[in-house]
This record gives C-alpha cells, sequence and structure tokens, in this order.
C-alpha cells in the first residue's frame, strides 16, 4: 500500500545538510586578508603575475563566501536570531562582500570585506560566552 | 481541486512537526504569511521550509530543524515566484 501511494503522492523535500561541529570565522578572515594583500601588492607586479594575482584573489574570495556561508548555516541558531536580529542581513551583506571583491582591485572594498569578518567574528564570539 | 493536493515529505528538516513519509495538505496560493509553512522550487525540485521573514516579495525560507536544514542561510532569499503552495495540514 504504502509502494502505491509513494507512487501516487508527489514528494517535496525536507532538505538536511550534515554539520562537521568545527567553526572559526577566522577561516573567513584569513581568506579575506589574502584577497586585500592582493590587491595591495596588485599594481606593482609584473604582467605574469598580475594574471596569477586575479586568479589567486578569485579563489581566495571564493574560499571567504564558502566559509561565511557553512558559519550561517551550520554553526548559528535561531536562538542567536534572537540575539542578533541583523544576523541574516551582516551575513548576506559580508557574502555579497566577497562576490563584489572578486571584481575589483579596490583596496577599500577589500577592508570593507574584513571588516565585514570583524564583525561577524565579534557576533561569534559573544556566542560563545554566552 | 481547488488548488488542494497531497504531498508526501522527505527529509527531516522540518523536523518535528513534519518527519519523512508524512502526509500535508497542500494549497496554491498567492497570499504568503511570515510563520507559514511553504513549498518552492529549487534545483528541479520542491522544498518545504517556514517563512521567516518577507521583505519585498522575496522570502527568508528557514527549516524548523535549524541544526540540519538546507535553506535560506545557505540558499539567500526566495523569489515570490519560486513558491508554489502553502501547507494547509498534516494528514
Amino acid at each position: 500500500m504504502n509502494r502505491i501511494l509513494n507512487k501516487i503522492i508527489k514528494p517535496v523535500y525536507a532538505h538536511c545538510d550534515l554539520p562537521c561541529g568545527v567553526y572559526d570565522p577566522v577561516q573567513a578572515l584569513v581568506e579575506a586578508k589574502s584577497v586585500f594583500e592582493i590587491m595591495t601588492k596588485y599594481p606593482e607586479l609584473s604582467a605574469d603575475d598580475k594574471i596569477r594575482a586575479i586568479f589567486i584573489k578569485e579563489q581566495r574570495a571564493e574560499l571567504v563566501k564558502n566559509h561565511l556561508w557553512v558559519l550561517w548555516t551550520d554553526y548559528f541558531k535561531p536562538e542567536h536570531l534572537e540575539q542578533f536580529p541583523d544576523l541574516h542581513e551582516i551575513f548576506w551583506d559580508a557574502t555579497k562582500q566577497a562576490g563584489k571583491v572578486k571584481k575589483t582591485f579596490d583596496i577599500a572594498e577589500g577592508q570593507s570585506l574584513i571588516d565585514q569578518i570583524n564583525k561577524i567574528s565579534d557576533i561569534f564570539a559573544q556566542t560563545k560566552k554566552a | 481541486m481547488f488548488g488542494l493536493a497531497i504531498r508526501r515529505i522527505v527529509g527531516d528538516s522540518m523536523a518535528p512537526g513534519f518527519l519523512e513519509n508524512n502526509l500535508i495538505l497542500v494549497k496554491k496560493t498567492k497570499d504568503y504569511k511570515v510563520g507559514q509553512v511553504v513549498g518552492f522550487q529549487y534545483d528541479g525540485k520542491v522544498l518545504i521550509k517556514r517563512i521567516f521573514e518577507i521583505k519585498e516579495s522575496k522570502y527568508f525560507l528557514l527549516g524548523d530543524n535549524a541544526k540540519n536544514s538546507l535553506d535560506s542561510r545557505k540558499l539567500g532569499w526566495i523569489d515570490y515566484d519560486k513558491l508554489v503552495f502553502k501547507v494547509i495540514f498534516k494528514l
């Protein structure tokens, strides 16, 4: 009977994600600092190294995104949202900024990414104290 | 009929309210509210999550089982036109 029902009734998915349990915003911060340093050194680089710098900066920015997503998705919980109502907005802005630094060598944008991750680090530290 | 349909749940991200293989009655609608459990299209499937926040026709959707849910924390804000139904009740 169940088999027949399963064939007739379409499924909808309550998708899951398996968290590893180890979290630290410092991962995102290290990659963001790498992006910043590449931006700083870029004008002085040779033509060949400039090409490498573009690729590496893009990779590091993508890593920032991934590290932030893992924190956002797996570490932070509804009770943290109650304590920090802007949490979603802060992560949204930071991950957007990680995308933005892929497209630019503007040092101010790189610094903004670092500042936004530092803000997340402060929140993270406060949740650890609680 | 009347935009109603029965659907079967796969996964545990909406536990404890909705568990694997639970049947739910769903209804097509144009009016969604915060707190409702809704279905939305993602990656060729229909996922169900709860509306946490609505902002300018975009929806922040979360699984009730927040420790184990793929939702707006990773997927971002979901567009209104991706929403396909709201859950009326569990059968």
